[in-house]
């Protein structure tokens, strides 16, 4: 049996809006095993994003988890109290997040705000907290970590600020860290630096990672198992890098149609007709059947199961997916 | 001559022709995506925060109370059950009865009448001070804004000097050069209200003009002014609308603060302000003559408000939710 | 850091030389002639004359302007018509209880405006904040004046509780204080409220919340030092409305403060006074400006460094 240090089962999370209760995340289940890097995709909406916080319970009011259970490391997250994950947030799970500028705070040094997680979760303080956080910022690779120590928010570029970010999450070494969407707001040049940077890490510190993005660009070559997820469900689970060349799911299928190649220069972009269905109303059926070019009737009549297709692969489709699983997988 | 009505009449019907094909095409490319036009309202920003404001049980129970007090204002020679300067020495400082429902004063005149009164003189100041206010402070706050360097500077200058006096004062000094009346108050309250606008105005257009549609607007050719107008200053609209709905209230506190002092409208004119201060002499006769014109300009402002509070969350609902 | 200072005081300095220069064309396009106020028509032309020679009334305008200024420099606000003493030192014994009255209202409002807004923030849509806020609503909405005559009605002829004017009687301070304090309190509370509520939502408080902190150093440390900027705008706006609230409550209560003195100089036309009350209020007012903004500087380094 695979060493997981994540296992989701059945995660739900609602949102209570004045139109009405959005279910961004329905009834999620996956798996993470240790050290490995998972790659979780989507478009903006999807849920992946709430999946990452509602791993570390940061859902706040209208929003609300309603259903499920997080297992890590033995223990259900669900469970615990509002003082034990703050044990666990920035200590043993950990999260970088999408925009370096606005999720730094800007009166406060960058120095200040790594070493606050050091002497919460670690005790240390004074000039041992101030060595560690230089030696944090050399290892990100910010150049100069001495001086950038003292430096501002705000005096720092999109990439380095990301930089610190990473050390930020990484000071008290977390057994798993999850990156929601790390490269969307950074330079195409400083991306592959920052995934490069990544990687580097986990691999010394074996550290588990979840990577969340749009861009199946970047989770290419680092993502040891793949989930595709689409209205809040998961559509498509891979283990391995063979979905980039034998995609099941018509959704993923699409999706990496329409990354630009030189194969196709000069020709019609690609895109996906129609848009993501308004989770607020009720649909029939195949929550991507509107959008599928190879939809049948039986699409629009039932939802199709996340079902096993073979040991490394899960799909939910009713023209690809084969015999519903024995056991203790899939969901509903 | 024929020929040119045929013309004309050709020209309007290629407009209205490339109209529809317009309106054609714009629905055809939602079409092709599968949605239907029946599922989209074409809503403008206003329409949308009308129906927000709408929802908003506390904020239509507050403009419909100003309605109601515009509406009594203006036919206050009709709802008023005697005039507000008819004395009656005999009859002074009466508790509230069934002949005067507020009471009398210290001359005899019915109070509840002199509130009625009142309200047009609070009505009056509250929207021709935001009618005065709102133009200067557009103008001003654009131009400062927008054109930066010396204009800038001068401005915002003015805007600081001007500020830099306690308001009370100012109206002293308004008062020791012109003396008093209600011209005072117009006087005191134009050359101070359009300071705040000014200021919001002008941070606004500084941090849009640095947005890309601006250099977008300028490098199709479009002069200052008319991307002042059409496009900065509609950004800016919803904040003005607050801001003005918002002052109304002030200014009608001032007016009434100014006339407490004597500084404003003098009796026997009817004001709320001065009313208050009038019944301090008598505080232990007839303690309800300084209640009645305090409540009515509670409401009169709690109404405001209340309605520029709905209409800052109608016009701006981020700041409401999550 | 030392450049923004500078900056600021050089601005500063500029702004109260237009203010006492605005001061001096507002006073000087008063109808009337200032020697004959003084002499209150008794004199004779002689008189009226040698008297305007004394004041330097007869010199062309911009020479008066230059002593005036001068005069200030050495703190010389020149000397009431009517109260045989110099301006000067009539206007700072007023200030001084205007300003004790609007000090400890001041606290008092931002006080209750802390509490109240932070409690309403964190609270948002739960019953505490729209009873808070209802509350706030009403404060906001009753004239300062008219609070001062119901505290006088109730608290002093009904109950007997305390003075209603003068400052003879011990505790003469307790109810202009209240009436000014909760008063501005209303709106300190609405503005706090409406701070704190978007500062609780930035990306930076769920990354201090992603750390494991706990939610009283998430608002006590990273929220306020952000609020912390907005508070200080709060503060230094209701410095100076309370000045100004200041001087109308005291008439009501017959306080012999800034608002009584320069109302009085109005009335007698006393044209020294007017003017020192007017350019000192002035200054005080742009000075407190000053502070709050090298304030700013020392909260939001993103100012500073700019």
């Amino acid at each position: 049996m695979a060493d997981n240090l994540l296992e989701i089962k059945g995660l739900t999370t609602k949102f209570n809006l004045e139109d009405g209760v959005l279910t961004a995340v329905d009834h999620v289940s996956f798996e993470v095993e240790r050290k490995t890097t998972i790659g979780v995709v989507g478009e903006s909406g999807c849920g992946k994003s709430v999946t990452a916080f509602s791993v570390l319970r940061l859902i706040r009011p209208p929003g609300k988890i309603t259903e499920g259970e997080i297992w890590f490391d033995g223990e259900n997250l669900l469970k615990k109290t509002n003082r034990e994950m703050r044990q666990i947030r920035g200590k043993k799970i950990s999260i970088i997040f999408q925009e370096p500028m606005t999720s730094l705070n800007p009166v406060f040094t960058v120095g200040n705000q790594i070493e606050e997680v050091l002497k919460l979760h670690m005790g240390i303080s004074g000039e041992e907290a101030k060595k560690r956080t230089i030696e944090l910022l050399r290892q990100v690779k910010i150049p100069l970590p001495e001086q950038r120590y003292k430096e501002y928010p705000h005096q720092m570029s999109g990439g380095m600020r990301q930089r610190v970010m990473i050390a930020m999450a990484l000071a008290c070494s977390p057994q798993l860290l999850i990156c929601d969407e790390p490269t969307t707001a950074l330079d195409v040049t400083v991306q592959a630096q920052i995934l490069r940077l990544i990687n580097d890490l986990k691999e010394k510190n074996d550290t588990t990672v979840m990577i969340i993005t749009h861009d199946l660009a970047v989770i290419s070559e680092v993502a040891d198992k793949i989930i595709v997820m689409y209205a809040g469900r998961i559509v498509e689970e891979c283990n391995g890098q063979e979905i980039f060349t034998d995609p099941l799911h018509p959704y993923t299928e699409a999706l990496l149609k329409s990354i630009p190649s030189d194969a196709h220069r000069g020709e019609k972009l690609y895109t996906i007709e129609g848009m993501v269905p308004n989770l607020l109303k009720e649909q029939k059926g195949c929550l991507f059947a509107p959008r599928c070019e190879y939809a049948k009737p039986e699409c629009f009549e039932t939802e199709p199961e996340l079902v096993r297709v073979n040991e490394r692969r899960k799909v939910r489709c009713h023209l690809r997916g084969g015999d519903p699983v024995q056991g203790q997988e899939g969901m509903e | 001559m024929a020929s040119s009505i045929r013309e004309c009449v050709w020209r309007k019907e290629e407009g209205m022709k490339k109209k529809r094909v317009w309106f054609k095409r714009r629905y055809a490319a939602l079409h092709d995506l599968g949605i239907s036009t029946e599922d989209l309202q074409s809503r403008t920003l206003y329409q949308d925060a009308w129906k927000r404001l709408k929802k908003n049980k506390v904020a239509m129970v507050s403009l419909g109370a100003i309605i109601i007090i515009a509406i009594i204002a203006i036919f206050a020679p009709l709802i008023a059950p005697y005039s507000p300067y008819e004395t009656d020495p005999f009859n002074n400082l009466q508790p509230p009865s069934a002949e005067h429902w507020c009471g009398t004063d210290n001359l005899g005149r019915d109070i509840l009448s002199r509130i009625i009164y009142g309200a047009r003189v609070s009505l009056l100041v509250g929207i021709v001070c935001e009618l005065i206010a709102v133009p200067i402070g557009i103008i001003m706050g654009s131009i400062a804004g927008y054109y930066g360097g010396i204009a800038d500077m001068v401005i915002s200058r003015i805007i600081e000097v001007l500020g830099s006096f306690p308001f009370i004062i100012f109206a002293i000094c308004v008062m020791f050069i012109l003396g008093t009346g209600i011209m005072n108050v117009f006087i005191a309250l134009g050359v101070i209200g359009w300071l705040g606008h000014a200021r919001q105005i002008r941070a606004a257009v500084i941090q849009l003009k640095s947005q890309d549609f601006v250099e977008a607007a300028k490098a199709s050719g479009a002069s200052d002014f008319s991307i002042i107008f059409r496009h900065l200053l509609p950004n800016c609209l919803s904040t003005v609308i607050v801001i003005a709905t918002i002052d109304i209230p002030s200014d009608i506190m001032f007016e009434a603060t100014l006339s407490f002092m004597g500084l404003g409208i003098q009796p026997p004119q009817p004001s709320w302000g001065s009313m208050i201060n009038e019944a301090r002499a008598f505080l232990r006769q007839v303690p309800t003559y300084s209640i009645f014109p305090g409540i009515a300009i509670m409401i009169l402002v709690l109404a405001f408000n209340t309605l520029g509070d709905g209409l800052r969350d109608a016009l701006d609902p981020k700041l409401k939710n999550l | 850091m030392a450049k923004y200072i500078v900056s600021r005081i050089g601005q500063t300095v500029i702004v109260i030389i237009l203010v006492t220069l605005l001061t001096f064309v507002l006073i000087n396009i008063a109808p009337g002639d200032p020697a004959q106020v003084m002499l209150a028509k008794r004199a004779d032309e002689a008189t009226i004359a040698r008297v305007r020679a004394e004041l330097g009334l007869d010199q062309p305008y911009h020479v008066q302007y230059l002593r005036f200024l001068n005069g200030l420099l050495h703190g010389d606000f020149g000397n009431s018509y009517f109260q045989k003493e110099p301006v000067l030192r009539i206007v700072v014994r007023a200030m001084k209880i205007t300003l004790r009255l609007g000090a400890l209202a001041l606290l008092l409002s931002v006080g209750i405006g802390l509490l109240n807004g932070t409690l309403a923030a964190v609270f948002r849509g739960k019953w505490v904040d729209r009873f808070l806020m209802f509350l706030a609503m009403i404060g906001v909405s009753a004239p300062v004046f008219w609070l001062a005559v119901i505290l006088q009605l109730f608290l002093g002829l009904h109950f007997k509780l305390l003075p209603i004017s003068g400052q003879e009687a011990p505790g003469w301070m307790i109810m202009p204080v209240i009436c000014l304090g909760v008063s501005h309190g209303a709106s300190s509370a609405r503005l706090v409220r409406t701070n704190m509520i978007e500062a609780l939502n930035q990306d930076y408080v769920r990354t201090a919340r992603s750390k494991g902190l706990s939610e009283v150093v998430v608002v006590g440390k990273h929220v306020l030092k952000n609020a912390g900027i907005s508070i200080v705008t709060l503060v230094g706006m209701q410095l100076r409305s309370m000045i100004s609230g200041a001087m109308v409550v005291e008439t009501v209560f017959g306080l012999r403060g800034l608002g009584s003195v320069s109302y009085n100089a109005v009335t007698a036309r006393d044209i020294p006074l007017i003017q020192g009350c007017v350019l000192y209020t002035a200054i005080v007012y742009v000075i407190i400006n000053l502070v709050i903004d090298l304030i700013y500087g020392v909260l939001d380094p993103r100012v500073r460094l700019a």
